[in-house]
């Protein structure tokens, strides 16, 4: 049984690597418009993952702050803060104290600091808030108003994120669903690509798919060295597709980090980080790519 | 060994039957001619028995089961027991005479070991001993056809079907192939030579079945 496993894998091993010798050009051919299809795709995977590494460092900061009127009894903060502690999309919750609230304030100040030197813990004018941090950003509003209706508790107004935070997160959603219509393109194209590639493999090659049929080769057996075909061409296109992009984000990389951008770079992803996520994903598109391609390009041959 | 029962078949475009309600038995052992005009149902009959194609009614049984009844998963291994050899050879040119046999071994997944313990017997069977190594071009149309032959019955099928395997060879050549398939029949096999080469069917003194349009119309014992 052993033996004619090591047979046949050494049969197919052999068959696989001569097809792509004999049709190289065509092989190559495809492996280039796959590494094109596969930059295209880069380009739009490493957007979005620059673009999920700053929403979520914005994410982070996030914080709602409801500010208490000066008259709220202790009681009634005993109670929000209950209130905001029991809410499931709240990530953690803090108070901050007139005098805090008075020292921060200060230290926005670049000048007239000496201003704030009439006031004391007596005649403070800042007013006490709870710092709310929630668990999703895109649950801020939704929060908000669930702690706009706790108005009998002593609230005076609540303030959250500036516009650019909304503004970044409906980017970031716009494009997450570009970047899926694109995937969704682009895998069409290459699956069409590799389709037709083994197709004219198999076409070469029908005469012997007939007498490996009349012999009595099984189907998987007939299938097999073609879709092995599809994976290693699929592999070779996303493996090339891989350094191509790590390259030339590497030097990207180097041109922001150097020119006026510098404060954005921070927030970048490394190279390695993106060859990392963006090398899984790739090997294992051009794996699925080759097999479900030459899969399909094979199945009508296998009918006699 | 072969049997068919109240076997028709209608293909779609055409209204009349290719095969019409045949009945016939060959045994285990036989050597066997079926003869007739083109289009008498001669093709039809071979694709039956590889399964190529179903009934449309009757049923076709090898070795007492029903093929019908295979599924597709099933039904290489029942061509691993029907060898086919072929009027116009089907050989692959990229390969020599021993690779054309002992790919017939390596696509079931035959050891190497066996494989070439077991080609070059096959090949003496044939004749072709010397010619081992050359390809497919180099051969002539009677030592391509022993090729095809070795190939057929390198894994020990019990029912050889020779489809014209003299349609392209001359008549000297012709006498040289049947006397390997009457080798091969001695050995056990049962052989079905499909034909409508009349001088070869009298030379080998055996069975005859006449298709006229798909009908059998007779069954001689002795050519």
């Amino acid at each position: 049984m052993e033996s004619e496993f090591l047979s046949i894998s050494r049969t197919m091993v052999r068959d696989t690597v001569q097809s792509i010798r004999r049709n190289s050009l065509m092989s190559l051919a495809s492996v280039i418009s796959i590494i094109a299809a596969l930059l295209i795709l880069g380009i739009f995977t490493v957007l979005t993952i620059n673009i999920q590494e700053m929403t979520a460092s914005v994410e982070s900061q996030l914080e709602i702050k409801v500010f208490l009127s000066q008259d709220a009894t202790s009681q009634q903060k005993m109670d929000l803060q209950e209130l905001l502690e029991g809410n499931s999309k709240i990530e953690s919750v803090g108070f901050e104290t007139k005098d805090e609230a008075l020292k921060e304030f200060s230290g926005t100040l670049t000048s007239n600091t000496t201003l704030l030197d009439m006031f004391n813990s007596d005649n403070n004018p800042m007013p006490e808030s709870f710092v709310v941090k929630v668990k999703n950003a895109d649950d801020l509003e939704l929060v908000k108003n669930e702690i706009k209706s706790y108005s009998d508790k002593g609230i005076e107004y609540i303030k959250f994120g500036q516009d650019y935070i909304t503004a970044l997160l409906n980017f970031s959603h716009f494009v997450d669903t570009l970047s899926i219509i694109v995937l969704v393109i682009l895998t069409i194209i290459s699956l069409l690509l590799i389709y037709n590639t083994i197709r004219l493999t198999v076409f070469a090659r029908r005469k012997e798919i007939g007498i490996m049929k009349y012999v009595g080769a099984t189907d998987h057996y007939i299938r097999m060295p073609f879709v092995f075909e599809g994976i290693i061409l699929g592999i070779i296109a996303a493996l090339v597709a891989i350094l191509i992009i790590r390259g030339s984000y590497f030097y990207v990389l180097g041109y922001i980090n150097s020119s006026v951008l510098l404060s954005l770079s921070k927030a970048l992803a490394s190279p390695e980080y993106v060859l990392v996520r963006l090398g899984f994903f790739f090997v294992f598109y051009g794996l699925m790519v080759g097999a479900i391609g030459s899969f399909v390009a094979i199945r009508k041959f296998l009918d006699v | 060994m072969i049997e068919f029962i109240n076997v028709t078949k209608t293909y779609e475009k055409n209204e009349h039957a290719a095969l019409r309600d045949i009945n016939l038995r060959i045994e285990k052992g036989e050597f066997v001619f079926l003869v007739g005009r083109s289009g008498a149902g001669k093709s039809t009959f071979i694709k039956l028995l590889l399964r190529e194609i179903e009934t449309t009614s009757g049923i076709v049984k090898i070795r007492d089961h029903d093929i019908a009844k295979l599924t597709k998963k099933e039904i290489p291994y029942l061509r691993r027991k029907v060898g086919v050899v072929f009027q116009d050879f089907r050989l692959l040119e990229n390969k020599n005479v021993y690779e054309n046999v002992a790919y017939a071994m390596e696509i079931i997944g035959r050891p190497e070991s066996k494989i070439r313990k077991k080609v070059p017997l096959a090949l003496e069977m044939v004749g072709l001993s010397e010619r081992m190594y050359h390809y497919a071009d180099e051969l002539s149309g009677g030592e391509q056809q022993r090729v095809v032959i070795a190939r057929a019955i390198i894994n020990n099928p019990s029912i050889l079907i020779c489809d014209e395997p003299t349609g392209n060879l001359d008549p000297l050549t012709s006498k040289d192939i049947m006397r390997i398939l009457g080798e091969i029949n001695r050995h056990g096999t049962t052989v079905v030579v499909v034909t409508h080469d009349l001088d070869i069917v009298n030379v080998m003194d055996k069975r005859v079945l006449t298709l006229d349009q798909g009908r059998l119309s007779s069954d001689v014992k002795k050519g």
